[in-house]
């Protein structure tokens, strides 16, 4: 018997399920443009809730309905009430936030309501593993039957919805101009809540689905399904349904052929199957042609918002005056200085890690403060320069500081070769790409041994120079705080150097620094690639203070929280990225002291809420203090003489 | 529904020359830039409004802030005696308002037939609907020719003729129709303008904003000129 169809037969429900989130997404997104990552742990929380109250002794059905068909279309209305609704409309990377900080809360916080013990994984209907049927001499199990014919009633219904409903038609004309669909009558915000409704239904669905299959309730693997779901919906150009489903489909069932045909053992072929999601969304991205102008969708009404302020206001405000620079150098040196003799050792070893996180939010800071670029792999390309800078440690007995350099080259190569292809695309495109990498550093590249050498990591010495040894926590503090304020320095230079000011006239504008000759793709290419060097110098450090590091301090997850907390803290300003580095490692550690355990599930519920409560807010905690300052400054002298004049 | 409104209407007969709309003193702006400083007048019950002065003087403007498509930052609006100042666009277009907007103002991927699902559903009874259709297409033969088609693919002119086919079947209170026969052919931007006159004398108040200043004034009733976002008190034009 051929396997071939037996691949095929076993990759369909995959497939299937793909599918189903992907729908999601793409309902979801073009009714207001928001592509919610968070879909897949949206997922998560209604089988995580199904499953559980099976546990609980309820019949499925009953679960079925409370949880599926009504707890699941609630969670995507309440999100849009709460946050969709809000950002519609909003520069990319607020949007990116929001739904990051969504897919960093829901799984924590169903830990949460739940409990900690996930529950045992039970089918809709029919037993999974049994054989029901067979279907030209090949098995057809429960799983298979189910699920497929569940998908089959759901895409019929769907495309009822969408082409012959009047909720359909609404959504279409709502889609396209919500003020043209308004002037008619239609009440747009209702009718995308119906569509988040909906989109969340389908999450659910693909959630209580796929549980059975992967025979376990799993935060993680649900959590990332959305990332086959959004390759999925690339392929559909993230607007057509059927090509969405059909990416699916051919999704699902390559994996299974890859993985019947692949040779078993070697390391690669391992992490074949899991990264071909995000090689195959790579792809889209790159050469679907709808995806390349993500960002011209043709409202008729778009004449009505008013400009988005351009960046050079925004920036002419926060800019500071250059005396005030050296004020600021004069006192990071007295803090450098009082700090480092003044810590216990412990606590230098702690500084000196928040300092390397310090670095690589600075190279979050250049990207995105000054190139106006988002990446969700930072943490990755911090993991290269880490793994980098410890490989060359062990095997070619390099002094620790030419292996730091040699990791941030390493690192700023990555960067140059993921910048290219993203530099073709904008905003949401581009931050698509890096997720692809980042998660393809997690599966195939962290693992090689010559690279983060899989679960184990590296091992490495502290540096010494000449006579001056590095072991001991202080000194080591010492000189990676020198070494921060310098990157510092350099991060600000950067930002009113040419290539700044290049950067700042291309993410302003992009046709318009086309139209006075700026090369768009060599400044963003050139930022990219620096940025990705910074957050290597910054894994390296984290290195050699740590003496180790595994593919597990720099995951993927990492990335979209680093992400969070540079922009909420402020991305604008270097401030924003010190505070960050040193209040992560300080709050987690004063948590770990004086907290009870089960705080540390909190965090990331603390992280998104923080996230999604600075989307409302959007200039960022610690810029909007700056600001407010600066405002009173500015505002005090002249109410004084208005007072005067009077 | 509207319709019924508009009955209503002609059987009391008695609010004629009442306000039916009232601008008071609204302005508005565009993020940073200011486009409305002050702008007041009052519209009566089935009379019209010339809406006239040069590019950028603030016409559409005012336009958009009456249906709710952008929201004044000072001055008050009411309809029919209640305020409508920064309501959502759908709860004014309910409550009669049908505003035309300058520009394209179609659905470019939904098909003409879909597109006038849209623009007729809250003006018409469904039961209605497709007597509603029909009656477009034969004001408007070209577009029952290319009923299944997508608005896209529509001339310029046959764009500007489905964006206009809402206020002509289905007459509201008050009609703003921006830009009204810009791009239209002189022969069928006369027929619109005397089907204008049979929505008028149905009972339809109508603000027209319109660069054909001879067309617009022998039109309407009243000119109100604006300039620079402010009301020219003498009118020059
Ligand atoms: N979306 C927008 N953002 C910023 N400014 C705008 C916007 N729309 C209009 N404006 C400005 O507001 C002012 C009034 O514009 P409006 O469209 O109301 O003019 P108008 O009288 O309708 O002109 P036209 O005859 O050209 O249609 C203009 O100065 C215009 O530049
Ligand atoms: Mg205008």
């Amino acid at each position: 018997m051929s396997q071939l169809p037996i691949d095929v037969l076993s990759g369909l429900p995959f497939g299937c399920v793909y599918g189903l989130l992907a729908l999601g997404l793409v309902m979801g997104y073009r009714t207001s443009g928001v592509l919610n990552l968070a879909l897949g742990a949206q997922g998560f929380l209604v089988a995580l809730f199904f499953n559980a109250a099976i546990d609980d002794g309820w019949s499925s059905l009953v679960s079925f309905i409370v949880w599926v068909i009504i707890f699941g279309p609630f969670v995507g209305i309440a999100l849009d009430r709460l946050l969709f609704r809000h950002v519609r409309g909003a520069p990319v990377v607020v949007q990116l936030v929001s739904v990051l900080g969504l897919l960093i809360a829901i799984p924590s916080l169903a830990t949460v309501l739940a409990g900690s013990t996930s529950p045992s994984p039970h089918a809709l209907i029919l037993a999974p593993s049994t054989i029901y049927t067979h279907l030209g001499g090949y098995a057809i199990s429960g799983q298979a039957v189910v699920t497929v014919s569940i998908t089959i009633v759901v895409l019929g219904l769907l495309s009822y919805l969408m082409h012959f409903s009047r909720l359909g038609l609404y959504m279409r004309s709502v889609v396209e101009s919500p003020k043209l669909a308004e002037l008619s009558g239609i009440e747009a915000e209702r009718v995308g809540a119906l569509a988040w409704g909906l989109s969340s239904l389908l999450a659910g669905l693909a959630g209580v689905l796929i549980v059975p299959i992967l025979h376990q309730v799993s935060s993680f693997s649900l959590t990332t399904l959305v990332v086959a779901a959004t390759a999925a919906a690339a392929v559909g150009g993230l607007t057509s349904l059927p090509l969405t489903m059909a990416g699916a489909l051919m999704l699902g069932i390559t994996q299974q052929i890859i993985a019947g045909f692949a040779p078993t053992g070697a390391q690669w072929t391992q992490g074949l199957r899991p990264s071909l999601p995000f090689v195959i969304l790579g792809f889209a991205l790159i050469f679907h042609p709808r995806l390349t102008h993500l960002a011209g969708r043709s409202d008729p009404m778009a004449g009505i918002n008013p400009p988005v302020p351009s960046l050079d206001v925004i920036r002419r405000q926060v800019r500071k005056g250059r005396n005030s620079r050296w004020v600021v150098g004069l006192a990071a040196t007295i803090v450098i200085a009082v700090v480092a003799l003044n810590v216990t050792d412990a606590w230098a070893f702690y500084l000196s890690q928040g300092a390397s996180y310090a670095c690589i939010f600075l190279s979050i800071t250049l990207l995105n403060g000054t190139g106006g670029q988002i990446s969700l792999s930072q943490a990755s390309f911090a993991g290269v320069g880490g793994f980098v800078t410890a490989q060359m440690a062990i095997h070619f007995a390099l002094p620790v500081g030419a292996g730091v350099f040699l990791g941030a080259l390493a690192a700023g190569a990555a960067g140059f070769i993921v910048a290219i292809p993203s530099s073709r695309l904008e905003g949401l495109g581009t931050a698509l790409v890096t997720l692809a990498f980042a998660m393809l550093a997690d599966s195939l590249l962290f693992p090689l041994s010559w690279m983060g050498n899989g679960g184990t990591g590296v091992i490495l010495p502290r540096p010494q120079f000449g006579s001056i040894s590095f072991n001991s926590s202080r000194p080591l503090l010492l000189f990676v705080l020198v070494f921060l304020a310098g990157l510092s320095w350099f991060v600000v230079w950067i930002r009113e150097s040419k290539l700044g000011l290049e950067a700042l006239a291309v993410s302003s504008s992009r046709r318009g620094a086309n139209a006075i000759g700026l090369s768009n793709k060599r400044v963003s290419i050139s930022i990219f690639t620096i940025s990705a060097a910074i957050a290597g110098l910054g894994g390296g450090i984290f290195a050699i203070t740590d003496q180790s590091i595994s593919p597990s301090d720099f995951n993927s997850q990492y990335s979209l929280v680093f992400l969070v907390i540079v922009v909420v803290l402020g991305s604008r300003t270097v401030y924003g990225a010190l505070v960050g580095g040193f209040g992560y490692v300080i709050v987690k550690q004063l948590l770990s002291t004086f907290a009870p355990q089960s705080f540390g599930a909190l965090i990331p519920l603390v992280v998104g809420v923080l996230a999604i409560s600075w989307v409302l807010h959007p200039e960022g905690l610690i810029e909007r203090q700056h600001r407010y300052i600066t405002q009173l400054k500015s505002h005090l002298p002249k109410k004084g003489l208005v007072a005067a004049s009077k | 529904m509207i319709e019924n409104s508009l009955k209503d209407l002609e059987k009391k007969g008695s609010e004629k020359n009442q306000p039916l709309l009232v601008v008071d003193n609204i302005e508005a702006s565009y993020g940073p830039f200011r486009a409305l400083f002050g702008v007041s007048f009052t519209l009566n019950y089935g009379s019209s409004i010339a809406l006239l002065g040069p590019n950028g003087a603030g016409k559409s403007t005012v336009a958009r802030a009456i249906s709710g498509l952008i929201r004044p930052g000072n001055g008050h609006i009411y309809f029919r005696g209640d305020e409508i100042t920064g309501k959502d666009t759908w709860r004014i277009e309910r409550l009669g308002v049908a505003h035309v907007p300058e520009g394209r103002g179609v659905f470019a991927s939904l098909t003409v037939q879909e597109n006038l699902k849209v623009f007729l559903s809250h003006a018409v009874p469904k039961k209605l609907m497709h007597e509603k259709i029909d009656e477009v297409y034969s004001f408007f033969p070209r577009l029952k020719e290319r009923s299944l088609q997508r608005a896209e693919t529509l001339s310029g002119g046959e764009q500007r003729m489905l964006a206009l086919s809402r206020a002509l079947v289905a007459p509201p209170l008050l009609l703003i129709a921006d830009e009204l026969s810009l791009g239209l052919a002189p022969i069928l931007s006369q027929e619109v303008w005397s089907s204008m006159g049979e929505i008028r004398k149905k009972g339809t108040s109508i603000i027209v904003i319109e660069q054909n200043i001879d067309q617009a004034k022998a039109f309407a009733d009243n000119v109100v000129e604006l300039s620079r976002g402010k009301i020219v008190e003498s009118p020059s034009i």
